[in-house]
């Protein structure tokens, strides 16, 4: 309903954006898609950069093969990419009895069930590592954790729904990363326990018993006493002193540490392309400012007669003013909560392809004081944009623009 | 009520001069009157309302309504009058396009500060609008949308109506329907009225008319022009 004072202002401003449905929607939805790419963009990758810190399962360093360190985390954390080779297993023993080294889990990988990794461990880490701090892993109702030299599995929780696997079913696991159906080994394996699910990549593999994978029928010999490489949690500065006599000093291993710092390098590759599309985005975003300031100004000529009407009627110049530059706010207030959602929709799908790929999830739905930043900065761009329409009405001639059309 | 004193306003010329439109010497109304001008197009009778309304800021000489000096006031203050106390109906009606008739009536209240939908309404039911209230104003007849223009500049109970050739675009029938229904409506209201008209039966239907060239010194060399 029409009241006085500013209420009547947006009353016009919305009828405004309501009488030119098309181009108010073509400003708004470019609007909407600059903000939320941006939004989204900046988003991602920071939610990413944070999930992905916080996915490492607790451990502060991984020592593996001579090697690339991303590859040696991507590999044992993420279990992504391949090993970039084995360790003896004295490389652990010897680790595992280092002062400073709060824990050591030797992990072999070379197998894998439909697609999904197996990873052999020893049991202990399911049952005493802390994968979050103050959580230890934890099994499904029913289940246990698989006995060292046994034929067992526990199942991660992603791999658990997507498999359907459950306590009690068997399986033949296959050779090698990628599944291929002739490279199935003879062994059979219980699933003994599922992990509940701990937004992790632990969620996306199979563990085992290590000597399930270094016995594994058909495997070299020579793997028996081999590893892909060692989880570490470390004390106090235990992680210079390791880096000092592992990368500076030594030739036959890699320790990944810090992790938190090889990952930041390896997301700073891709900044280039955050940079892009936030280039792009900000492009959007004037040519959507650009979009409103056409829309208000071809408009114009037609409102010049309505705003005369209105000033006869005992409107003032600022309040006819108003009414564009509220317009104006309006169609990019809604271009950006548009955007908003947007957004939203574009982290949530991000974060189930993540998922789907890595098993690391992140934060979706958590408000980010940007998000109030970006939409005040774009409902600024907006009103700049409704100026000079704004100053063509203000300096609209009433007694000439009452005159009867002719 | 309305009280014009040595009232003058010019325009440039092509040549940059300064040429009088308007040039009244005296010029008053009282509460409730009505007064009928005629004249030649072109000889400054709407530039002369504009002034009263406020719409113009005069050159020279003094308005005063309803007690306020006019010419000293500031663009909003006489916006703010012209919203609570000047009715003003055009020949072309003017009326929002973009708003159903009962919108362009409480639009008009807004700018007033008093909104009441029920008099809107009430008052649509007078001009025998209550059944199109709901209508864009190019859904109406032009007898129709002449009524909603008259509604519209009455609905704040102004002390004055200014209206410049109201029927200027009806025919006969509808033309003196429409004057009868604005004597009508401001005598109810005691609403003083200046119309301007060069329809003689209109004028003649007026009890106090005046030649504009009578009053406006300035309208005679506008009309040798």
């Amino acid at each position: 309903m029409i009241r006085s004072g500013f209420q009547i202002i947006l009353f016009l401003a919305f009828r405004g954006v309501r009488k030119h449905a098309f181009s108010s929607f073509v400003a708004v939805l470019t609007i909407a898609m600059a903000t939320g790419l941006f939004l989204s963009t900046w988003r991602v990758n920071q939610e990413t950069r944070k999930a992905f810190n916080h996915s490492t399962c607790g451990f502060d360093a991984v020592l593996g093969a001579r090697g690339s360190k991303l590859q040696i985390i991507l590999n044992s954390l993420f279990h992504m990419e391949a090993s970039p080779g084995n360790l003896d297993w004295e490389q652990y023993e010897l680790l595992k009895n280092t002062p400073g080294v709060e824990a050591a889990f030797p992990i072999a990988v070379g197998d894998n069930y439909l697609g999904y990794r197996l990873v052999g461990t020893e049991p202990e880490m399911l049952e005493s590592h802390q994968w979050k701090k103050g959580s230890k892993f934890e099994l499904r109702r029913g289940g246990r954790i698989f006995t060292s030299m046994a034929k067992e599995a526990v199942v991660g929780s992603f791999v658990a729904r997507k498999l359907g696997l459950k306590s009690g079913d068997r399986f033949h696991p296959y050779h090698g990363l990628n599944f291929k159906e002739e490279n199935r080994h003879d062994d059979v394996y219980l699933v003994v326990g599922v992990l509940e699910a701990t937004g992790t990549p632990a969620d996306r593999v199979i563990w085992i018993p290590i000597k399930g994978i270094q016995l594994m029928e058909g495997h070299d010999e020579s793997m028996a006493q081999s590893i892909s490489a060692v989880l570490l949690k470390l004390r106090g500065s235990m992680g210079f002193s390791l880096n000092t006599k592992y990368n500076k000093q030594g030739t036959v291993a890699t320790l990944a540490w810090p992790i938190a710092s090889t990952l930041s390098r390896f997301f700073d590759k891709f900044s280039w392309f955050q940079k892009i599309l936030e280039l792009v985005a900000v492009s959007v975003a004037v040519i959507g400012a650009l979009i409103i300031v056409l829309t208000l100004r071809s408009s114009m000529n037609e409102k010049k007669r309505e705003f005369a009407i209105l000033r006869c009627l005992g409107a003032s110049r600022g309040e006819v003013t108003g009414v564009v530059l509220c317009q104006s706010l309006l169609l990019s207030l809604m271009g950006a909560v548009g955007g908003v959602v947007l957004h939203f929709m574009i982290n949530f799908s991000s974060l189930w392809i993540i998922r789907e790929k890595t098993g690391v999830i992140f934060e979706v739905w958590a408000f980010d004081p940007l998000i109030a930043y970006v939409v005040s900065a774009v409902s600024l761009i907006g009103l700049l944009s409704g100026i000079l329409p704004a100053v063509h009405a203000y300096r609209n001639d009433l007694a000439e623009n009452l005159k009867p059309s002719v | 009520m309305l009280k014009i004193k040595n009232l003058k306003k010019v325009y440039p010329d092509d040549s940059g001069r300064k040429l009088p439109v308007v040039e009244i010497e005296e010029f008053n109304l009282k509460e409730g009157e009505s007064i009928a001008l005629y004249g030649e197009s072109g000889s400054g009778k709407t530039t002369f309302l504009h002034l009263v309304a406020g719409i113009l800021k005069i050159d020279e000489g003094s308005i005063h309504f309803n007690g306020l000096e006019m010419h000293r006031l500031g663009e909003h203050q006489r916006d703010l009058i012209r919203a609570r106390s000047i009715g003003y109906v055009f020949q072309s009606f003017h009326l929002l396009q973009g708003y159903t008739v009962l919108e362009n009536l409480l639009i008009a209240m807004a700018f007033a500060g008093k909104v009441e939908a029920s008099r809107a309404k009430r008052f649509l039911e007078v001009v025998g609008l209550a059944n199109r209230m709901n209508h864009a104003p190019h859904q109406l007849s032009v007898g129709q949308q002449q009524r909603v223009a008259l509604a519209r500049a009455l609905i704040n109970q102004p002390k004055l109506l200014l209206a410049d050739e109201p029927t200027g675009n009806l025919d006969l029938g509808n033309a003196s329907i429409a004057i009868e229904l604005i004597k009508e409506l401001c005598a109810d209201n005691k609403t003083a009225m200046i119309i301007v008209s060069h329809d003689p039966k209109v004028i003649s239907s007026f009890e106090n008319k005046l030649d504009w060239s009578d009053l406006n010194r300035a309208a005679d060399n506008l009309a040798s022009l």
